[in-house]
Order: C-alpha cells, then structure tokens, then sequence
C-alpha cells in the first residue's frame, strides 16, 4: 500500500472492480442460463399461477356440521332405545318380583272378581283368533283386537310407518307425549309397550289393556307383538277375566310356541296353561 | 422468453427504459456482478458465489413472471439472493471449514504498482466491510457501492426509511473512524 490517505471514493472504486466475477466466469454463468432458458421454452409453462378457490372452505364446514349433527341424532337415538329395551317388555316378563307374585297369588286381589281353578271355564285351545274377540266387561267390542297377532315376527322392518293423523288413542294421563309424527316408530313402540308395564305394576290390568288395544291398533305387525300379546294374557288374568285370558294364552302359545315368554305366560293363568299346554302337543 | 406486464424502472437496466420488457440476459448482463457481491457480503465465499448467482438467475428465468410490475429489480434480486444463501448457507459454511484446512495460494506473478493497488485498497475494504455488522454492511454496500436510493434500500430490506438512513449515517462514521486509523497508522510507520 502507498503512503498517500485513501479516499472513500477510491476504496469504493477498487472493491467494485475487485469484488465481481471474473469476464470467464460470466461467460459461463450466461451459457448455462441461455441453455436453461432454451430448454425451458420446449415445455409447456403456465404464466399465471391458478387461483385458489375459497369456496371449499365453506362447504367444508357445511359438511361437517351435518356429519355431526348426524352422529349426535344416531347416538341420542341409540341411547334412548338402549335404555327402553333395559326397561322393556322382556325385563317386564322376566322381572322375579313380578313372576313371584303372579305364582304367589291364590286369593283375589281386594276389589276383584273371585278367580278360582274351580271357576275357571274350560279351555278351547282351537278357538280361532277372531273368538277371543268376544264382549268384555271393561273393554267396548269395538276395540278389541285380536288376541294374538298370526303374523310372523320378521316382517316388522317391511311394516309401513304408522299415519300420524290417525283416530285419537284412548290413553291415560299418565301417557307421555309420543304421539307426535316426528317420533321413531321403534321408539313409541317401546313406549307403548313401557306403559303397559307401568299399568301392570301399578295394579291398573284396565289401563294396561287400554294401551295394549292402543298398541294393537298402531302397530298391528309391530316388532314388539309378541311382548305385547304376552303383555295381552297377563292384563287379562290379571283383570279378572279368566276366560278371554284362556283363550288369549291358549293363542298365544299356538302362535310363539317357542317364545321366551312361554313360561311367563303360563303362569299368568296356571289353570288353563296345562290344558293348552296338551292341546299344542297334541 | 416471458413478457413481463410491464417494464421494471429505468435505473434498473438500460433495457427497462424502453417500450419493452427486459429479457432474462439483459437482466443478467445489468446485474450480475450486483447479485455477485450481495452473495459475497451475505457469507458465501469467493469460490462459492459463482455457484450461487448462477442459481439465483436460473430463479429468475423460473419467476420473472412474478416480478412485480413497478418495483424495484435490485429489491427483488435481494430478496432472492438472500433465500438462497439463506437456503444452502449450512453447506457452503460447511464447506468452508474443509478448506480452512488448505494453504493461500502464493501470488507469484508480477503487478504494476497501479494493480496493486487497487488491490490493496478493496482488501481494506473488504475489511472495513468485515467490521460492520450485516444490517449496516448491507445498507452501506447498498448505498455506496451498488448506488441504490434509500427506496430501495428500504424495499429490499423490509425496513423504514429512516433505519435506512440511520444505519447509512453510523456505517458513514464507522468509515471515517477506519480511514482516520489507516492515516495514523501511515504517519506511525514514517516517524
């Protein structure tokens, strides 16, 4: 370095005329860059990059909220059935208190008809179904139904949906709001068939026989038939009417000869279960 | 080659005074030693920044499309030089550090005093430049060597105009201090 004080317009001056690549390496660089850019224009190059849509966003979460809004109405759905068929009909017909105090029973509840093995009519296990139709004390012709229901269990997925607009039903006050057309048919079936176990524990056989016609009527091939028409035998013996429940129960073992509520059934009217029981078997 | 909507300022090459847009060697031949020396001031060594503005121009060729219609082409060479230094720093630093290893080349040809002294006085600025830290190093290369306005400075670098200027005004005073030491250091070594 020479002893003259450099100025900064000098050492500006000299760091750029060092500080550059060299005139080769220029030389190069442009080469390879003309050949980049020759190969480049034989492809096919879009000049404006696509734009996004945003409109995805929300149908996205349109979809989601009915994804959820789905998973929540399966589940409330799925947790209330599970709950009613903890309570159902065959938790009815199966609960021990209920068998105990039916087998326990030998003399007539206080306010009921006398109901004696003596007094019992006889058994006509081949009387059709339209015969246990006959006249009752408490329930008008009009509205009783079969005794028990010939169709088979199965077809009730294949069952029409009830119509909502039908005949008003004679409930109690003690009914819940289930008449509405929005609600499940399973669901009000399974509470139908509830208030029939409510009326039975409440010792109220006319109730219970109320809502086991209600039932008949709405859900004539309704999955819970056979529950009800084992529901149907109970009420009746428990009622008083030993005949119809003879006839009923003769029915019903002739229908579902091997229902889990045979025995149940059975016990409801012990006096005619033998004679049916041998009419079946024979 | 690909048209751009409109033309880059005229202080950004001789090609973007006209009607047409600039092409990808006019923009080459206007600013390669520019990107060469941002390279150089971001980290890379010397033997390392011809890799990278080979690099950086084959990233222009790819996004001239995207080049802002109306900004500053030195501001957005800056901005691609610097992501790619960024980008490979690691490797080039680990390279270097292989070759630190290696002995200087020997100068064994002769050069006229006047060679030599250009040469003598880029190497004090490179060290002036080594001392500043690289906010103040890039505004004041920006500034003094590469003759930017303080509009673009501040474009290129993101900032405010007045860090611009800030950052000038000590990177001024850090010279003057540096150029007062050379001149103390010369009457030294003639007493």
């Amino acid at each position: 370095m020479s002893d003259e004080p450099v100025t900064t317009p000098e050492l500006v001056a000299a760091y750029r005329d060092r500080e550059r690549p060299s005139d080769a390496a220029k030389e190069r660089m442009a080469r390879a860059l003309m050949a980049a850019a020759a190969a480049r224009s034989a492809t096919v190059i879009p000049l404006r990059p696509a734009p996004r849509r945003r409109r995805t966003t929300p149908i996205g979460w349109l979809a989601l909220a009915a994804a959820l809004a789905l998973v929540g109405a399966s589940s409330y759905w799925l947790v209330g059935a599970r709950h009613e068929r903890a309570t159902g009909p065959a938790d009815l017909l199966m609960d021990p208190q209920r068998i105990d105090e039916s087998q326990e029973r030998v003399t007539p509840r206080p306010g009921e008809p006398v109901r004696a093995k003596a007094t019992v009519a006889p058994v006509q296990p081949a009387s059709p179904p339209g015969e246990a139709a006959a006249p009752a004390r408490e329930v008008p012709a009009a509205s009783e139904p079969p005794a028990a229901d010939p169709a088979p269990r199965r077809p009730a997925r294949l069952q029409s949906r009830p119509v909502a607009a039908e005949q008003p039903r004679p409930v109690t006050a003690e009914q819940p709001p289930v008449g509405g057309s929005q609600v499940d048919p399973v669901l009000e079936e399974l509470m139908l068939i509830q208030q029939i176990k409510d009326a039975l524990d409440a010792d109220r056989p006319g109730d219970a026989l109320t809502a086991i016609d209600a039932h008949a009527r709405k859900f004539a091939r309704g999955s819970l038939a056979e529950e009800r028409e084992a529901l149907r035998v109970v009420a009746l013996c428990d009622a008083g009417e030993a005949g119809r429940g003879e006839r009923a129960q003769a029915v019903f073992m002739r229908t579902y000869p091997r229902s889990a509520y045979r025995e149940r059934v059975r016990a409801a009217c012990p006096t005619a279960a033998s004679t049916a029981e041998e009419s079946t078997t024979d | 080659m690909i048209p751009l909507p409109e033309p880059p300022r005229a202080e950004d090459g001789p090609s973007s005074a006209g009607q047409r847009a600039p092409e990808l060697m006019e923009i080459y031949r206007t600013h390669v030693d520019y990107v060469w020396r941002i390279a150089r001031s971001l980290g890379i060594p010397a033997d390392a920044a011809e890799d990278v503005t080979q690099e950086v121009f084959l990233c222009v060729h790819n996004r001239l499309h995207t080049f802002r219609p109306g900004g500053s082409m030195r501001a957005w060479l800056f901005g691609i030089t610097r992501n790619l230094v960024l980008h490979d720093k690691r490797s080039y630093a680990r390279r270097e550090r292989h070759l630190a290893g290696l002995p200087e080349p020997q100068e064994t040809a002769r050069e006229p005093d006047a060679t030599v002294r250009v040469r003598q006085a880029a190497a004090l600025m490179q060290s002036f430049l080594d001392e500043l830290d690289l906010d103040k190093r890039l505004v004041f290369q920006m500034t003094e060597i590469e003759e930017m306005t303080a509009d673009e400075i501040a474009e290129a670098l993101a900032i405010p105009l007045g860090t611009v200027y800030s950052r000038l005004r000590a990177a001024r005073a850090r010279l003057e201090r540096f150029r007062l030491r050379l001149h103390a250091r010369g009457e030294r070594r003639h007493v």
